[in-house]
């Protein structure tokens, strides 16, 4: 990944033009040396990561996390007759502290067993919706106190994975009303769950309609293009575009295949290796996910998803009970009470409420 | 045997045939001596006899030509009475070509013949598919009766799907196969399960097929029962996700729903994504739970215990098969050097018509070679039987409801549910009534027929309705009243279809005795409604009032006809002899439309 792009700044999806220009350099400063200092202090804080997976039941999206982070995450549940499908969607969450190479990731992985199943799933995207909103509430009390802690937890969700199911159709009504309320409040990330039920032609049918469906309805799932800040991300995101949604396939048995011991599904006719690119596009979403967009992902969340959390937040705030520690943050002009240093961000969304 | 003769090639018959005609047997009785005596034919004439030629396709056994008998006939000892010529049956015939015919009376052909004349007519399936769209529904279709039924088929694009309902759509197919036609009508259900709130989209399915059950029902009883349309849902096949941990709450409703309407046949659909412990998994999961709701699937009979071992097991295969977990697939692809139906994947290549790969064929064998006259036989015994049961119940009920209403506003018990006669007598109605009953308790009891003579006198009042105290007769021409049984030979006694003087409408006659001819029946056309029918057939569709009076005076001339009083049927003479009827009777008859015009 690029390291210039890797910045700590929350405002960097905001494109901001320099005006200063560069200035020669006369020899060598050793301003790089910032990068290490500010790796250094990452790998002590460890990063944090949240992702929600949402799809109807049997899908894999236990089996999918398992697979993306390698681990036992969730334990794939098979219910039994006693436990009857829940009427009402629950959500669980689950947190682990995973380390890989001395960086230490703290995931949080949200599941919504009950999702879609029922005979009437008439609003059942409410839970999730408010669960979501809940944790923006959570970090946006956390921020405007007077004495905020030194590094907020964020239980905020960046990433929601949407499980559609391979009917090799298209999109369900179901899946359209969900998907068209969710993209405003998170990032949506739409995969074909369990593709290895369509073959490669069906595949590609199938995510042609799909891309044609988000199109018509309006539709932005994660990467958005409107949050394209230069040439090469438009470059590397279009790609992704181009093959998003994802056609994935989840396992975490190991199979012996030609020597080398690989995930995978054993079924009478083959072994389908999870993470061949022939058969799958599992890599694709692990690298979007993890390797390549994990920071990203969670930039947008900061800064755009929050943000407009915040803005509505705020206009309404008049109209919402007043928590334990609520600051007025009506539109007057920033006094004494708010806790110095704001970020940027804050500063913006501030004069945006005032402009409103 | 059907099943085996199905699956034989003519060659065999014909090899059987050879076979047959040994000529070195010799220890046969004088009578098989003309047997052996016969020309042997080798090879099948052309010149067979009419009768079988255009049965069946196979180039039968041919009868000896007339011609060549002539001199053998002569020759020989007269033929005896009871010896069979040459069998068509082939290698089907029962009975051994040398036995002694006068040991055998000759019926075990009789299945033979049944079989014979039922191709002749051919065979229908209505076969239903359900299930959520994208579980390769039609895909499987396609390929168990390896026909293109959907070859035009659009699909739907997700604007489209947001407002669509459930809708019925029906395919037919004719196929046939060895000189077996199949009229194949396959039922479908798309937009089930689709949109975001399911509630009750099973009702549009359930109402289908009660309505192909309503018109069996009324065909049945109708008077021209030659070409009765059999469109009953003979299968239905229920698609259940492979995604699912088990059934949803979608799918018991659906089969809560249907199971007492239809045969259930559940199906593990697009198998291949599972391996084969969770299909095992998935199986025995789905087993559970359709015995924990109570769903009455179809159940696969029970072999004979006296079928050999290997049946027995395939049939306790069969039976632990179910759900079958099943793949469909509309192209062929090269496996293994052959051209076969499957699925192409990178990882490898699906056949479909692999038992070790999913359970396609036992399907297909189920539904096609072995089970589906089962099929057919408990849709018409038990599903059809329950739906009438039903229909005769609720119209009972709706009976005793109204009997229930009568004790409350009459004093004296009355069995039939004439509606709150309107109070005030008319002396003449009464008079006329008296006279009526000393009539015809002389005439005795009516047993066939319509008065013809009155005919004219009945026409007249008929096209003259209005003639009576402009009384609401008007209507009386529109009804449209035809015998929708035949009559029985037999005395009154004898009924020909329940089997038994009926509870509900204390008749002493039954429809079976009714007129049969058209002319008859155009004569009662303008008469008050006419028949009973225990209340087995048909739903009252108009209520009309009529007066006291005019309804004597055409009951006088309608006399030996039946009486719908409210939903009881009564004889004329039942009806005379009702204490109640009195002048300003307003007697609400109900009429049905008993038959197609």
């Amino acid at each position: 990944m690029d390291p210039l792009r890797q910045s700590a700044s929350p405002c960097s999806s905001r494109p901001s033009s320099p005006k200063t220009p560069p200035c020669e350099m006369l020899g060598y400063v050793g301003i790089e040396a910032v990068l290490d200092q500010l790796k250094i202090k990452a790998m002590k804080m460890g990063f944090e990561f949240n992702i929600m997976v949402v799809g109807q039941s049997g899908l894999g999206k236990s089996t999918m996390l398992n697979t993306l982070f390698k681990s036992k995450v969730w334990k794939c549940t098979l219910p039994g007759l006693a436990m009857p499908t829940p009427q009402t969607l629950q959500l669980k969450s689950v947190t682990h502290v995973i380390e890989e190479k001395g960086v230490k990731l703290k995931l949080t992985v949200t599941d919504t067993p009950g999702f879609g199943d029922q005979i009437n799933n008439d609003k059942c995207w409410n839970p999730i919706l408010g669960y979501i909103n809940e944790q923006y509430e959570r970090y946006l009390q956390e921020e405007i106190l007077i004495t905020r802690q030194r590094h907020i937890p964020d239980t905020r969700v960046h990433c929601c994975v949407y499980f559609v199911p391979p009917t090799g159709h298209c999109l369900r009504p179901l899946d359209i009303e969900f998907l068209q309320r969710l993209c405003r409040t998170v990032n949506v990330v739409p995969v074909i769950a369990r593709a290895d039920s369509l073959t490669l032609e069906e595949r590609e049918a199938f995510r042609r309609r799909i891309q044609h469906n988000l199109r018509t309805h309006c539709i932005e799932v994660y990467p958005q293009k409107c949050f394209d800040e230069d040439i090469n991300d438009r470059i590397l995101n279009s790609k992704i575009r181009d093959r998003i949604p994802f056609a994935v396939v989840g396992a975490d048995r190991q199979h012996l295949v030609n020597g080398r011991c690989v995930l995978g599904r054993k079924t009478k006719w083959g072994i389908i290796e999870v993470e061949n690119m022939a058969h799958c596009e599992f890599p694709l979403l692990r690298d979007l996910l993890i390797r390549s967009h994990l920071q990203d992902l969670k930039d947008i969340t900061h800064n755009v998803h929050y943000e407009n959390y915040r803005v509505c937040r705020l206009n309404e705030s008049h109209v919402l009970p007043h928590g334990p520690c609520w600051v007025n943050l009506a539109p007057t002009p920033p006094g004494p009470s708010v806790a110095p240093g704001p970020s940027k961000a804050c500063t913006q969304a501030r004069e945006d409420s005032d402009d409103n | 045997m059907i099943k085996r003769f199905l699956e034989a090639t003519d060659d065999t018959e014909l090899n059987k045939f050879v076979k047959d005609f040994p000529g070195s047997e010799s220890c046969h009785q004088p009578e098989a001596k003309t047997w052996v005596s016969r020309p042997q034919v080798l090879e099948p004439k052309p010149q067979a006899p009419d009768l079988y030629q255009d049965d069946l396709e196979f180039k039968g056994p041919s009868w000896p030509q007339p011609s060549d008998s002539q001199q053998y006939f002569s020759a020989s000892a007269p033929l005896s009475p009871s010896a069979r010529p040459r069998s068509p049956w082939g290698k089907l015939d029962p009975y051994d070509s040398s036995e002694d015919d006068k040991e055998y009376v000759g019926f075990a052909t009789l299945p033979n013949q049944v079989h014979r004349k039922s191709v002749k007519k051919g065979f229908d399936f209505t076969l239903m598919v359900a299930g959520e769209s994208g579980l390769g529904k039609s895909t499987l279709v396609n390929s168990l009766f390896l026909t293109d039924l959907y070859r035009d088929r659009k699909l739907l694009g997700a604007e489209e799907r947001i407002m669509q309902t459930v809708d019925i759509t029906k395919h037919a197919v004719d196929i046939e196969e060895k000189g077996v036609r199949l009229r194949l009508t396959i039922v479908d259900t798309p937009g089930f399960g689709d949109a975001v709130n399911n509630t009750e989209c099973w009702k549009p399915v359930a109402e289908y097929i009660d309505q192909q059950f309503e018109q069996y029902f009324r065909d049945e009883s109708g008077l021209n029962r030659k070409n009765i349309q059999d469109n009953r849902v003979h299968c239905c096949l229920y698609f259940i996700s492979p995604f699912g941990h088990g059934l949803r709450p979608l799918d018991v409703e659906f089969m809560k729903a249907l199971h007492q309407r239809v045969n259930i046949v559940p199906i593990l659909a697009k198998a291949d994504t599972l391996t084969p412990p969770e299909v095992e998994r998935k199986k025995r999961k789905i087993r559970e739970e359709i015995e924990h709701f109570g769903i009455k699937v179809y159940q696969f009979p029970d072999c004979d215990s006296d079928e050999d071992e290997d049946f027995k097991l395939q049939d306790q295969a069969l039976k632990e098969s179910i759900p079958f977990a099943v793949i469909g697939s509309n192209t062929v692809v090269e496996a293994r050097g052959r051209r076969v139906r499957g699925r192409l994947y990178p990882w490898g290549i699906v056949e479909v018509e692999n038992p070790g790969h999913c359970d396609f064929v036992k399907l297909r064998t189920m539904l096609v070679r072995t089970h589906m006259q089962d099929l057919k036989d408990v849709t018409r015994e038990t599903h059809y039987e329950n739906y009438r049961a039903q229909c005769i119940q609720s119209m009972t009920r709706l009976v005793v409801k109204e009997r229930n209403r009568n004790k409350l506003t009459r004093e004296s018990g009355t069995d039939f549910p004439i509606p709150a006669v309107p109070p005030g007598t008319d002396p003449e109605t009464e008079r006329l009534i008296r006279e009526k009953d000393e009539e015809d308790s002389l005439k005795g009891p009516i047993l066939m027929g319509v008065p013809v003579p009155a005919a004219a006198d009945a026409g007249d009042a008929a096209q003259n309705p209005k003639t009576d105290e402009g009384d609401p007769l008007a209507g009386f021409q529109s009804w449209i009243f035809k015998s929708p049984l035949h009559p029985a030979q037999a005395g009154p006694s004898q009924h020909q279809l329940c089997s038994g003087p009926c509870s509900y409408c204390h008749f002493a006659l039954h429809p079976c005795c009714l007129p049969r001819d058209s002319e008859e029946i155009k004569f009662n056309k303008s008469m008050a409604a006419i028949w009973c029918h225990c209340l087995y057939f048909y739903q009252p569709l108009e209520t009309k009032k009529i007066l006291g009076p005019t309804f004597e005076r055409v009951l006088k001339e309608g006399a030996g006809f039946w009486l719908l009083v409210g939903k009881t049927f009564l004889s004329y003479d039942r009806f005379q002899s009702l204490p109640r009827i009195q002048s300003g009777l307003s007697i609400t008859l109900t009429t049905a439309l008993l038959s197609r015009a």
